[in-house]
């Protein structure tokens, strides 16, 4: 190996001609109080509110509270080497995160740097952390689908692109995986995905980005991630940097689905920011603008007007409960700000019913708009069937002398639960779903025993991709429902086939 | 406000109190006068603050120490000294006087500016930070004072009114490092 010396001078040289000899005039306060992540300062007269300020050990920090002496600061990164009677000076800028394509397929902190080791992110564009939600003239309605793959959230509960729509349950109820399985049904949907996870163990998140990757979904995904043992004020800026993120790529005209992992971990670090800042607390100890932190968060997705390009911000946050308490603070909060909530049962899930979506309690209020014909048609009476199911299922436990009609009634239900079963990881494209819950509502699995149904809606999937595809072909490109009469014969015939499985 | 004010804006309230009544009775400049001399007094005596506000000094014996105190000083500035004892803020003085001279300053036009500099600065070299201080911002006058850093290698730091304008080496060479250490595209 050779390395000429003049190579190497000609490249220092070439970085030093980027140095400034040039005098700045900083304006400067002294550090009285620090701690916590948190720190105060005495002094900076004209600081404005959020605006980024840097500490003398080259730390930066958010000026938060404005008051008549001093000022709050939250700092991001170090703190343990910062001492009282520190300079700390303005910066006049409020905080940035690097934006653009270069910042696809990469693990990211809240501030962008990477996180994933594979070097550094040459991005030409920065977006401040925080602005302004588009307005009234700005948006258009919700009218495209965005396809989660599951069954169950396609059919009842259907998301629109530009959509807030809250997943919420108690831990261990899957709202992770509904997320991840989300992001890994975008591949090939043009649809940039951004995962936000706040306060999550970091072996989780690392098994989360190798499932993403194992699937191919980081050729379209962003992970920001600020981990549990970072400072609160990390925490509290992660979601508003992602959202950073994906903002620039709606204004670009793209489609885009952020995912935030979850908000009650980000309230929580709020709450503790605002403690040591005294800041009055409120319910549950939360500040006074809770509220706020989350409705201006989730007010930024959106679907813009044709003449801003027509992109959209899909956002699914997420809110863990605390035995299944809808009715805390937070969750209700930010069910008031979503426009719509799936509800996940821990009952539900260790009952092997997987996705363990409450259908009574999860409800989407403008997606309607989005689902295609086809399956509007088919999914229609779904959701009745599945209330009175339930209804029918408890009183059916007490007597066995049925009639007909409760019967049959009784065997949908238990058909339609098992048909709403989804492995993980295995979203399934809309046109199938469309099949397979076309033969639940037209009763061609009246007959099929429940525990066949897995198999047949394989085989019947395997059967359509070899002998109908131009069946399947037309619900995915015009959206409607093919003939009925030929989708009839085709599944009769499949049925034909069909063997249970004796026992 | 139910919080216990702190010490900074009791300074505040005091000074500006005093500031404004001297004004009105058109003895500012004494009144100013008089507190530069009680700063160099406490400056001497730092323990005498402690004393007027100690518990277990007897209220007497410190009334009998600020009479000594007051004694050579104008009515106004006599009475505000008592005045401060009876509402036992005598802990908080020395911030009153800073916050009242800074109130003196601003309304004189006058600049306080900090130089830090590696070597000890000439008296011409002083007045040509203030002249052209006073040239780049507002101000009538100022005054400079200078201590020195040898961890500078060069170059002078000047601090005034909240504002730091750097041209030392050490934070020029800090620049280049950090200019340096960049990855290359």
């Amino acid at each position: 190996m050779s390395i000429k010396a003049e190579e190497i001078s000609a490249l220092i040289k070439q970085q030093l001609a980027n140095y400034q000899d040039q005098l700045k005039v900083e304006e400067i306060g002294t550090v009285t109080y620090v701690g916590d992540g948190i720190a105060r300062a005495h002094g900076l007269d004209n600081v404005m509110a959020s605006e980024l300020l840097q500490f003398s050990n080259g730390s930066y920090g958010i000026a938060q509270n404005l008051e008549a002496n001093d000022v709050g600061i939250i700092v991001l990164g170090k703190f343990d080497d910062i001492r009282e009677g520190d300079t700390v000076k303005r910066t006049g800028r409020i905080m940035e995160v690097p934006v653009g394509d270069e910042m696809i397929g990469r693990v990211v902190n809240p501030l962008g740097q990477p996180v994933d080791g594979a070097g550094p992110i040459h991005t030409e564009r920065t977006r401040p952390i925080e602005s302004p939600a588009p307005g009234v003239m700005q948006r258009q309605s919700v009218d495209q689908p965005l396809q989660t793959g599951l069954k169950t959230i396609d059919a009842l509960v259907p998301i629109g692109r530009g959509q807030r729509e809250l997943i919420i349950g108690d831990r261990k109820t899957g709202k992770t995986s509904i997320a991840i399985d989300t992001i890994l049904n975008q591949k090939g949907q043009d649809t940039i995905c951004i995962y936000v996870a706040i306060g999550q163990k970091q072996s989780t998140v690392r098994a989360q980005v190798e499932t993403l990757r194992s699937f191919g979904a980081m050729d379209y995904t962003t992970v920001v991630v600020a981990g549990p043992s970072e400072p609160a004020p990390m925490l509290y800026i992660a979601p508003y940097a992602g959202s950073a993120m994906g903002e620039d790529f709606m204004y670009r005209g793209k489609h885009v689905l952020i995912i935030f992992d979850d908000l009650s971990k980000q309230a929580s670090a709020y709450r503790e920011i605002s403690l040591l800042l005294r800041r009055p607390p409120g319910r549950e100890a939360y500040p006074g603008d809770i509220f706020y932190l989350h409705s201006r968060l989730l007010e930024r997705a959106a679907k813009l007007s044709d003449e801003l390009g027509g992109g959209s911000m899909t956002a699914l946050p997420i809110i863990e409960t605390q035995a299944g308490d809808i009715s805390a603070y937070i969750p209700t909060n930010v069910i008031s700000i979503t426009d719509g909530q799936i509800f996940l049962e821990s009952d539900l899930f260790y009952s092997g019913t997987r996705p363990a979506m409450d259908a009574g309690n999860s409800v989407s209020r403008v997606g309607g708009a989005a689902q295609i014909k086809a399956m509007k048609k088919v999914a229609g009476t779904l959701r009745v069937d599945l209330a009175s199911y339930r209804e029918l299922e408890s009183f059916a436990q007490f007597g066995s002398d049925l009639d007909e009609a409760t019967q049959a009634k009784l065997n949908r239900g238990r058909r339609t639960v098992e048909v709403l079963k989804q492995p993980l990881h295995k979203p399934l494209p809309v046109e199938k779903q469309v099949v397979i819950l076309y033969s639940l509502t037209h009763g061609f699995l009246d007959s099929v025993p429940v525990d066949d149904i897995q198999r047949y809606q394989d085989e019947l999937f395997a059967n359509f991709d070899s002998n109908h595809e131009d069946l399947l072909n037309e619900i995915k490109t015009t959206g409607n429902l093919p003939d009925e009469a030929k989708m009839d014969s085709a599944i009769k015939a499949f049925a034909e086939g069909f063997t249970p499985s004796a026992n | 406000m139910p919080m216990k004010l702190n010490k900074f804006s009791v300074g505040k309230r005091y000074a500006k109190a005093l500031f404004e009544y001297s004004e009105e009775q058109a003895r500012l400049d004494t009144t100013y006068q008089e507190l530069m001399v009680i700063k160099q007094v406490l400056q001497a005596s730092p323990d005498f603050l402690t004393v007027m506000s100690l518990a277990s000094v007897s209220n007497a014996e410190q009334t009998q120490l600020l009479t000594t105190l007051a004694q050579p000083f104008s009515q106004i500035t006599q009475d505000f000294l008592h005045l401060v004892f009876d509402y036992g803020r005598m802990n908080d003085l020395d911030l009153i006087i800073a916050e009242f001279e800074r109130l003196y300053d601003a309304t004189h036009g006058r600049v306080l500016i900090h130089a830090v500099s590696a070597t000890a600065l000439s008296q011409e070299q002083r007045q040509q930070i203030g002249q052209a201080y006073l040239q780049r911002f507002n101000g009538k006058s100022a005054q400079v004072t200078n201590t020195v850093d040898p961890d500078l290698i060069g170059g002078v730091i000047v601090e005034a009114e909240g504002r730091r304008i750097d041209g030392s080496i050490r934070t020029k060479l800090q620049q280049m490092r950090a200019l340096l250490a960049q990855p290359l595209r």
